[in-house]
């Protein structure tokens, strides 16, 4: 993922004690804890095409082997296929002895330049064709699934023969004389005993005859090649040599395991692979963290509980120099902590392992950009004042902005953080959990105290502008 | 020095029909043939030797056409180019033979060595400098500037060409057909033969 952050500088450390990005973890509003995508199970919802973006379910993806149907990918390098029209002089199809000129369309790679044409494929009167059933080969293919089909029929048919016998041996455990329509037939259960008796009878069932070939040991193979494997030498001078251009590469041959063309000719195009769309689920409590819209067009979701929306998100914001004091291995540093809610939210930092002075009390971060923008006061909206009673100190607070707050901290020691792991933080929130609409009362929000544990790497060389 | 000497001694002959934009550098001797189109921003550069531009070529913004002289082989080289071609935003064309019906894309680059023939394709950030002759409807791309022959050469843009004859002028100045150099007969000495 390409940012224009360090995000190497603050992790959170997730329940399962590995410290990520904030921009990589979930928090599950069930469990109240944050969750990284190790900690998470994915599922997946549907299937999309990447082209044409038409979503399938699961089962659809099934019957069409995982591809699209109407998207093909360059057999010469990858990339997708585009469509294109060039008019041609064609019988017309109305009367085919006037010559009227209609539109034949091809597949071309607008990367690498390969067409359907070098395929050895015609153009086609219509856009959207089974291209990969008019390649070479196709009717070599299409005998080979029809043989595949007779073979699966075949057995499916017998395992359900072997059923029945299973279910026979079971019957016939049991005791036949009170069922034996001679001697009781008062409710006329005779016919009925008599067609179960026939339908458990495994010689209703007679398997087609398949032919199935018994194995040959090949024959053994020739000592020597034949002439006509070898290329023709390659000349000096030319990197195209003669023959060279019309075979394909191995990377071409392996991306198209049906056909495993050797020739550039037998080059047919790919249907395109579809990519699944997923939701994540909590593995403690089951329940949704990310759940998208099953329409990939829609980059919305229906359950979106990344935790950059969630949780306040702490940046290092700038590294000043030392300012002597505690001597000269100290440096000043300003973090940014943003609130990311619709709602004002109190925050705490505490440093775990005494490296880092900062303030030691709450401070309220208020609403995040937009919903600051609908207060009705505009210095509270600026964020320029503290939305507590409590006025900033200016050793304290560096400044604020609408849901921003930039915190002053004094680290120690600061030429030894290079070596270690980094500075341990301790950050408690409030968070507010909408709770669902009970019959009773309406939507409540529940406050809950939350806290997160950070880890704090400042880069090398801000270690290093400390003063010496 | 006669290097200075040739380059200030710019001659353009530019055949009627063809659109050249005012803010073009040319430098050198420089032939340009009908319906060619060169946008603004395109540098023709004739240092080492005359360049010949044919018939019906597109040369983009920013696109060098660069007869660059070659300390190994000093003696003067005319770059003839041929028509229909396409030297795309950026491209930088050194070579001295090149053919018809080519595509340089983007960002592409062909040396002094390379012979450029017909219907060739340069893809976008590819560079060709061996010493070679490249061959009918050969197709450069991708990163590591694969190569593969296809069966037909790239389609020529006369939709485009024609567009661009009737827009470029609403928008910049043009150079006027003719011989526009004070030195236009020293020019009619170094045409060759």
């Amino acid at each position: 993922m390409a940012t224009y952050l360090n995000l190497d500088v603050v992790h959170y450390i997730c329940s399962c004690k590995v410290s990520k990005p904030l921009c990589r973890l979930y928090l599950c509003k069930h469990c109240f804890e944050l969750r990284c995508q190790d900690c998470v199970l994915p599922e997946v919802d549907c299937q999309y095409c990447p082209n044409c973006l038409d979503y399938m379910s699961s089962g659809e993806a099934k019957v069409k082997k995982n591809r699209c149907s109407a998207c093909y990918d360059c057999p010469s390098c990858g990339h997708t296929l585009s469509t294109r029209a060039t008019s041609a002089t064609l019988p017309s199809p109305d009367d085919p002895t006037k010559q009227v000129a209609q539109k034949v369309y091809y597949l071309l790679c607008a990367f690498c330049r390969w067409t359907t044409r070098d395929g050895g494929i015609p153009d086609q009167r219509a856009p959207s064709v089974p291209w990969r059933n008019l390649a070479q080969g196709a009717e070599l293919r299409q005998d080979n699934s029809k043989r595949l089909t007779t073979l699966t029929e075949a057995f499916r048919q017998l395992a359900l023969k072997e059923k029945a016998e299973k279910e026979r041996k079971k019957i016939a455990v049991r005791k036949k004389s009170f069922f034996s329509p001679g001697l009781t037939d008062r409710y006329g259960l005779a016919s009925v005993a008599l067609r179960k008796k026939s339908l458990a009878n495994p010689s209703h069932f007679t398997p087609p005859t398949v032919d199935i070939p018994e194995a040959q040991a090949t024959e053994d193979p020739p000592d020597d090649l034949d002439e006509a494997y070898w290329l023709p030498p390659v000349p000096e001078q030319s990197p195209l040599a003669p023959g060279l251009h019309t075979r394909s590469s191995l990377l071409q041959r392996l991306a198209d395991p049906e056909i495993q063309p050797e020739r550039s000719s037998q080059l047919a195009p790919i249907s395109k692979p579809v990519l699944c769309k997923r939701s994540l689920r909590c593995r403690q409590c089951d329940h949704n963290l990310s759940k998208p819209e099953l329409n990939p067009a829609a980059p919305k979701f229906k359950i979106n509980l990344c935790a950059l929306y969630n949780v306040p998100e702490m940046r290092l914001y700038s590294v000043g120099d030392g300012e002597g004091g505690e001597g000269d291995d100290c440096c000043q540093l300003t973090l940014l902590l943003t609130n990311p809610a619709s709602k004002p939210t109190g925050v705490r930092l505490r440093c775990l392992d005494s490296r880092l002075a900062l303030p030691d009390r709450e401070f309220s971060l208020g609403p995040c950009g937009d919903a600051a923008l609908d207060l009705d006061d505009p210095l509270a909206a600026a964020g320029a004042q503290s939305p507590s009673s409590e006025p900033d100190r200016p050793d304290e607070v560096a400044f604020r902005g609408p849901g921003r707050l930039g915190l002053l901290a004094r680290l120690r020691c600061a030429r030894q953080l290079a070596a270690s792991e980094g500075v341990r933080l301790e950050l408690s929130y409030e968070f507010r959990n909408i709770v669902l609409p009970s019959a009773a009362a309406g939507e409540s929000v529940e406050v809950r105290r939350l806290t997160a544990e950070l880890l704090l790497r400042p880069p090398a060389s801000s270690g290093a502008s400390a003063k010496a | 020095n006669p290097k200075i000497n040739e380059m200030s001694r710019t001659s353009v002959k530019i055949a009627p029909g063809a659109v050249v934009c005012s803010e073009c550098e040319l430098r050198g001797d420089i032939t340009i043939g009908q319906r060619t189109v060169i946008h603004p921003k395109a540098r023709i550069l004739a240092e080492a030797g005359p360049i010949i531009i044919g018939d019906g070529n597109l040369i983009e913004e920013v696109a060098v056409i660069h007869n660059r002289p070659d300390e190994s082989n000093p003696n003067e080289k005319v770059m003839i180019i041929g028509s229909q071609n396409i030297f795309e935003v950026g491209s930088r064309c050194e070579a001295v033979k090149v053919g018809d019906f080519n595509v340089l894309e983007a960002r592409s680059f062909v040396s002094r060595d390379t012979v450029v023939s017909n219907g060739c394709t340069i893809g976008a950030m590819c560079s060709v400098t061996g010493r070679e002759v490249l061959p009918d409807n050969c197709v450069v791309y991708g990163a590591a500037s694969h190569r593969k022959v296809v069966s037909e050469k790239p389609p020529a843009q006369t939709l485009q060409l024609d567009f661009l004859a009737k827009i470029l002028p609403n928008f910049h100045h043009i150079k006027k057909a003719g011989a526009s150099s004070a030195a236009a007969a020293a020019a009619k000495q170094h045409r060759p033969s």
